[in-house]
């Protein structure tokens, strides 16, 4: 594996080096996912974020560090956003002035009918790109497979694209009725699922759901996919939705730190940028060679899944310290753009 | 040209395919594609191309994908262009495949192992009705299990029609089977040997009057060298390559493409701002009444290449005028000899 420093710092082509987003794009959570109450993040809270973030964006710095695409991609997630239209509306008017195109998840529990889906989202018919629905088998059996069908055909009268990302849960299996919509098969439409199985049933899982479980992570699951700029309701920024409340992970908070202060020390993090490239089977070896090893699980969701695990339990948290630090120490300081580095986590 | 972005660069390495599928767009089989021949992109030439690659600043993000025909009928090969794509630092590295090669599970993870070693981070997988004959379900499903346990992302590529939905395909899947799945749908649009075989009223039609292709845009390699900005279309018509790889540079290529005001108006005003001047030169009966797509109205229009080259030539003359118009513009008394 190349030098992590040098294939962004020198040794390789200009154009190769630019064009690797690090922090692929923006995320913005209104609240826990997989919810759909009310927002847990004041209106101007939110617009003050997108505003803190859009005007590192616009700068000098960002197309450096980062090299972004413009637009940007901002992923709208969290409880319901459409609870509160009229916040939501002036939520993505401050994204397009930030250069942000906005990707919002809903669900469908608030669609009444085809007009009503229609009548909420002519208002935001250039302002959302795309819309993704979070459905699960439960939702299904309670607002109707219509709930849907009406949702997709109101956003395809609009021209808008869509996405489905199915929740998995236990005892609620895919669900397989949504394939057969019209709506979803007359279009280009990207269907997803993932499951949304609790900490505590992974840390003992059942039967049913030990057989979703793989014996260890993968090799090569690259963290890069996941990486942006997530911001929690309280400001906290961390570089993957799945790290969200994980200390070890966070990047700094909106509220104290500049967003450029926290970007460049993602990116001049070792660590971060290892699991960028590679993924988190590295720590997995390390704890399983470790005499912590005893303390991994039998199986795993996923590498986000491991990743959550090893920051957690006590043990192996001590030998993923063990390893970032040592990566840290190793880590030459260049300088990326003729600035200075922040060395140090932004408080 | 502004703002001339590529997702990825797209190496169509092989004509041939295994299946022989009613509605391949690019009219593959065992023989190699009814359209275009039985060309195949030499290992050497492809390698070139994507070091080329490392320097077009119009080529945004990391992503090289590899497609065909079927691109693992060589195995070997294929592999050895992704270990090289690797090598020079591409990060986002896949291919298109109907996942024949899947054959049983520990197959389809001996091989998923090597192709993530080889730098492989993703699979596009072609299922869909068309494909049954050819490739049973079951391999499909061979290598998801196999791909979710080296950690390559799979996206099943899906068609449908108003006769054959999503539905029909995954009734054998298994729960943990659809865990993590991707299922990427598009309605199937009569393009290739697609149109022959489909009826226009099994065809869903898509209200893409306004739309462009400006952020979809990928630069494809050919089998037979042509480059063309995109390879959902534009790959089937001579007319809209802009060189070849085994004369040009890739540089030169998209230069070219960069300057070509006929493409400028296909990418950033969409096909449908064509259709005037399609008229207007007098190919109105070359086109069809409708389609079901602005990719399938793009094949539609420059699949004809005497078609092609007139709508060149209009904008050719179209920016010549506005050059004469600037120099005009500009005073001088008498135009500078390269205009007399």
């Amino acid at each position: 594996m190349a030098d992590d420093n040098a294939s962004i710092a020198g040794g390789k082509p200009a154009a190769v080096r630019e064009r690797q987003p690090f922090l692929g794009g923006v995320g913005l959570s209104l609240g826990p996912d997989g919810t759909s109450g009310d927002w847990q993040i004041g209106i101007d809270t939110a617009i003050g974020f997108l505003n803190r973030v859009g005007e590192f964006l616009r700068g000098d710095a960002a197309p450096a560090l980062l090299g972004l695409p413009y637009p940007t991609r901002l992923q709208i997630a969290g409880c319901e956003p459409f609870s509160a239209p009229d916040d939501l509306d002036n939520l993505l008017t401050a994204a397009l002035a930030n250069g942000m195109r906005a990707e919002v998840t809903t669900h469908i529990s608030w669609v009444e009918s085809y007009d009503h889906a229609l009548a909420l989202l002519t208002r935001f018919k250039d302002k959302i790109h795309p819309l993704s629905v979070f459905v699960t088998q439960r939702h299904i059996e309670t607002y109707g497979l219509s709930a849907l069908a009406n949702l997709a055909e109101a956003v395809r009268s609009l021209r808008m694209n869509i996405n489905i990302n199915c929740g998995m849960i236990p005892g609620s299996p895919f669900p397989k009725a949504i394939l057969s919509l019209a709506a979803l098969n007359s279009h280009t439409t990207v269907i997803r699922s993932f499951p949304v199985f609790s900490q505590a049933e992974l840390s003992d899982p059942s039967p049913s759901i030990a057989r979703f479980l793989l014996p260890e992570p993968p090799i090569r699951r690259r963290c890069s996919d996941a990486m942006g700029l997530l911001i929690s309701p309280q400001g906290e920024v961390y570089p993957c939705s799945r790290g969200f409340g994980l200390e070890s992970l966070r990047l700094g908070n909106l509220n104290t730190d500049s967003v450029e202060d926290m970007v460049r020390f993602a990116i001049s993090s070792r660590f971060l940028r290892k699991l960028h490239r590679e993924g988190p089977y590295f720590l997995y070896q390390a704890c399983k060679s470790s005499p912590a090893g005893c303390f991994l699980r039998d199986g795993y969701i996923d590498p986000c899944d491991f990743h959550r695990h090893a920051t957690t339990e006590p043990h192996l948290r001590a030998v993923v310290s063990d390893a970032e630090l040592q990566l840290e120490s190793e880590s030459q300081r260049h300088a990326l753009v003729a600035q200075p580095l922040v060395s140090v986590r932004p408080r | 040209m502004n703002n001339l972005r590529f997702n990825a660069l797209v190496l169509e390495t092989i004509e041939r395919c295994n299946a022989k599928c009613a509605v391949c767009y690019q009219a593959a089989g065992p023989k190699g594609s009814d359209i275009r021949g039985d060309g195949h992109l030499p290992v050497s030439l492809v390698k070139s191309v994507i070091e080329q690659a490392t320097t077009v600043q119009e080529l945004q993000g990391s992503r090289v994908h590899v497609s065909g025909g079927e691109a693992f009928l060589d195995y070997g090969e294929t592999l050895e262009i992704f270990s090289h794509a690797a090598s020079c630092e591409f990060h986002d590295i896949g291919a298109t495949t109907n996942a024949f090669w899947a054959t049983n599970p520990a197959e389809a993870e001996r091989k998923c192992r090597e192709l993530s070693s080889a730098g492989v981070t993703y699979l596009e997988v072609s299922m869909d009705f068309w494909h049954l004959p050819y490739v049973s379900t079951r391999r499909v499903r061979n290598l998801l299990r196999a791909a979710r346990q080296t950690g390559i992302r799979v996206m099943v590529r899906t068609l449908s029609s108003r006769h054959h939905h999503m539905d029909e395909l995954f009734g054998d899947f298994t729960e943990e089977e659809f865990l993590y799945l991707q299922i990427g749908n598009s309605p199937v649009a009569p393009v290739g040997r697609g149109s022959d075989n489909l009826s226009a009223p099994e065809v869903y039609g898509e209200a893409v009057a306004e739309a462009c292709c400006d952020a979809m845009l990928n630069l494809t390699v050919t089998p037979n060298g042509n480059v063309c900005p995109c390879c959902a279309g534009s790959d089937m018509t001579e007319s809209l390559s802009s060189g070849n790889v085994h004369r040009d540079s890739l540089a030169d290529i998209v230069l070219r493409m960069r300057t070509d005001q006929m493409m400028n108006q296909l990418i950033h005003g969409g096909p449908y701002t064509l259709l005037p001047v399609v008229k207007q030169l007098g190919f109105a009966e070359r086109i069809a009444p409708a389609h079901s797509s602005i990719c399938h109205l793009c094949w539609d229009i420059f699949r004809h290449e005497d078609v092609g080259n007139a709508l060149r030539a209009h904008f050719q003359e179209e920016q010549f005028e506005r050059l004469l118009d600037l120099v005009q513009a500009l005073n001088y008394d008498s135009p500078p000899p390269i205009l007399a």
